[in-house]
């Protein structure tokens, strides 16, 4: 589809069409594909309200668990994986092996997955790391395998742009973004892409034989013996799910302390501790999972559900399509086709070390709502892992430029949207105005001068940062060094509101008071900064 | 591809980007004076242009391009390859 086309039939899109919000998280500025995304949107009737992510972001976002309402879309580029294979970042010491790269690769693959609904990697080639070329192919074949048994899709013969990717950080031309804004929407409205998560199990004839409230707890069976042996196999494997970070849950239309019953007994290989939730009433099946979904802040496509009875079967996969349902039968071949269906949704690749905790995680969550939390702790850690260094240093005349450019070209994270003119210039470097800029760096490379602001006296009058640092951080650290500099415990603020000044509108709202003064205090307290995440270097006072 | 069809589609590219010009503002609009013709705007803009005449624009040459009339110019050049 052409552009113009494309612009078409986004016209055309009735206004009552159905509206579907979504989030597309790339590593590059993804502005480009919105146009072609919204028309093949708009070709199955509906219209696309599409959210980005900060350009530069990726990392952030993968390392961040806060949930919401919108689906995730994600573009891939290996580099998003491991950004050691970036282009763009050239070439550093990073002291790292094979092996070491290679388990990188899976945790971030995990995390990937467990972030993304829906999306696409490109298997294009990343910058070669390694001095024998097996082992760079290795790396790349290596997260190519990982995405897709996390049910990824992946694109193959999609044109790598290196030169439009240094140049602008968009990997690709004009031509192939039509092509893949295609295949995007194919793999959105296919939804094939969600990984498993939980196993929800029923109970009776199923995690044992027989029927706890006909039988008792000494009359069902679960050992390795007799009727109980494909019980026991399906509950070893199950046990080694739980290990691995899968979430086990139990429903069945018994009385929850019947349903309970066994488990406390601690024979079975299976006890309570393994479950995030045993549920037993007698609501319908679906109507429990669907409670457990909201409980757990978990999708139901993530959901699969396991029971004996094909009237349970049937029921909630029509009153819950979105999730896997299958049915538990001691027949022989029934049985190992449902091993072989669960080994295959429930792919030991796609879970790290790292999720053997989540059921505690969970039975948690259930108990309290410990989500906003969770999700900041792990972004402080993927922050404080970055080992950032930030230098910063008042500037002269001879070296304001490249400041002023900042100040000048900066839109979203831009204090008033004011431009330095030649006039402006003069004026600050004459009235002495003290000029700060601030340089950062990060185990993964330098990113230049990115944070630039002018200082009068008590207040600031101009102030931009880079996009490419945003939810960094960077900017707390940053202000809060040149107070500390200048002994002051507040600065006020020559804040204008722009169209398009959004991030910086979001800071002030946080951080200042009615009359645009900026308090020490205020960003010392903001639970996402910590000041140790940062290596300030700033000259002392004269 | 007729220069006048090349005219015709690019005008009509940049009316999605620069909503409410007219046609003499989008014919004397320059990139280096233009507060709203910033350097992501230049990437989508080049990015349709590509995607609209299907071709692919070097990133030196799309560097160069100033004015509509550029754009004009070198897809006329890039057509006829």
């Amino acid at each position: 589809m052409k552009f113009l086309e494309a612009k078409k039939t986004i016209d055309k899109l009735n206004d009552n069409a159905d509206i579907q919000t979504v989030l597309l998280a790339t590593s590059f500025q993804s502005d480009a594909i919105d146009i072609y995304l919204q028309a093949q949107f708009a070709l199955r009737n509906f219209k696309l309200v599409l959210e980005h992510i900060p350009f530069g972001n990726f990392q952030q976002f993968i390392n961040d668990n806060a949930k919401t309402d919108r689906r995730n879309l994600a573009i891939i580029y290996p580099w998003d994986v491991l950004p050691q294979l970036d282009w763009r970042l050239g070439y550093h010491d990073f002291k790292e092996d094979l092996e070491s790269l290679l388990e990188l690769a899976k945790k971030n693959c995990v995390k990937i997955s467990s972030r993304v609904d829906f999306g696409v990697y490109l298997d294009v080639p990343g910058k070669p790391i390694f001095q024998h070329d097996s082992d760079n192919q290795l790396i790349q074949l290596y997260i190519k395998r990982q995405l897709r048994l996390m049910g990824i899709n992946l694109l193959e013969n999609i044109d790598f742009d290196l030169a439009n990717y240094l140049q602008t950080g968009q990997p690709f031309n004009g031509r192939t973004i039509s092509l893949l804004a295609n295949e995007l929407s194919k793999t959105y409205f296919s939804g094939i892409v969600e990984l498993k998560k939980i196993l929800v199990t029923d109970l009776d004839n199923t995690i044992w034989s027989g029927i706890i409230g006909e039988d008792g707890p000494n009359g069902i069976q679960y050992d390795a013996e007799g009727a109980g042996y494909p019980h026991y196999i399906y509950q070893s494997l199950l046990k080694t799910y739980k290990g691995k970070g899968i979430l086990l849950a139990a429903v069945s239309k018994n009385d929850q302390d019947l349903a309970e019953l066994p488990f406390l007994q601690n024979k079975m290989l299976l006890n309570k501790r393994d479950f995030v939730a045993i549920i037993g009433n007698y609501e319908a099946k679906s109507a429990q999972i669907a409670s457990l979904a909201t409980k757990l802040n978990l999708g139901l496509e993530s959901f699969v559900f396991v029971d004996d009875n094909p009237l349970e079967i049937a029921e909630v996969q029509k009153a819950l399509p979105e999730v896997t349902s299958l049915l538990f039968s001691a027949d022989k071949d029934s049985y190992v086709s449902l091993l072989r269906v669960l080994n295959s949704l429930f792919p030991a690749e796609a879970f790290s070390e790292e999720d053997a905790n989540r059921t505690e995680l969970y039975q948690a969550k259930l108990n309290s709502d410990l989500a906003v939390q969770c999700a900041g702790s792990e972004l402080g850690d993927f922050l404080n892992s970055l080992e950032m260094q930030l230098s910063i240093r008042p500037v002269t005349d001879s070296l304001a430029d490249r400041a002023f450019q900042l100040l000048n070209k900066s839109n979203q994270f831009n204090l008033n949207g004011l431009r330095i003119t030649e006039d402006a210039k003069h004026k600050i470097l004459n009235d002495n105005l003290v000029v700060f800029t601030g340089s950062l760096s990060d185990k993964f490379g330098r990113h230049g001068e990115v944070i630039t602001a002018v200082v009068d006296r008590d207040c600031i009058t101009y102030l931009a940062m880079s996009c490419r640092v945003l939810n960094r951080t960077v900017e707390h650290a940053f202000i809060s060094a040149i107070m500390q500099h200048l002994d002051i415990n507040s600065i006020k603020m020559n804040y204008l509101e722009t169209e398009r000044n959004t991030p910086m509108q979001k800071f002030m709202k946080n951080h200042s008071s009615a009359d645009k003064t900026l308090e020490l205090s205020s960003l010392q307290n903001d639970s996402n900064f910590n000041y140790q995440n940062f290596n300030i270097i700033i000259p002392e006072n004269d | 591809m007729e220069m006048q069809q090349i005219e015709s589609i690019t005008k009509e590219v940049f009316e999605c980007f620069f909503t409410n010009h007219s046609d003499s503002e989008l014919s004397e609009l320059k990139r280096d004076i233009s507060d709203q013709w910033d350097s992501m705007l230049h990437v989508n803009l080049i990015s349709a242009l590509e995607g609209e005449f299907d071709v692919v624009i070097d990133t030196a040459a799309a560097i160069n391009l100033n004015t509509m009339q550029d754009c004009v110019t070198l897809i006329s050049a890039l057509t006829e390859e």
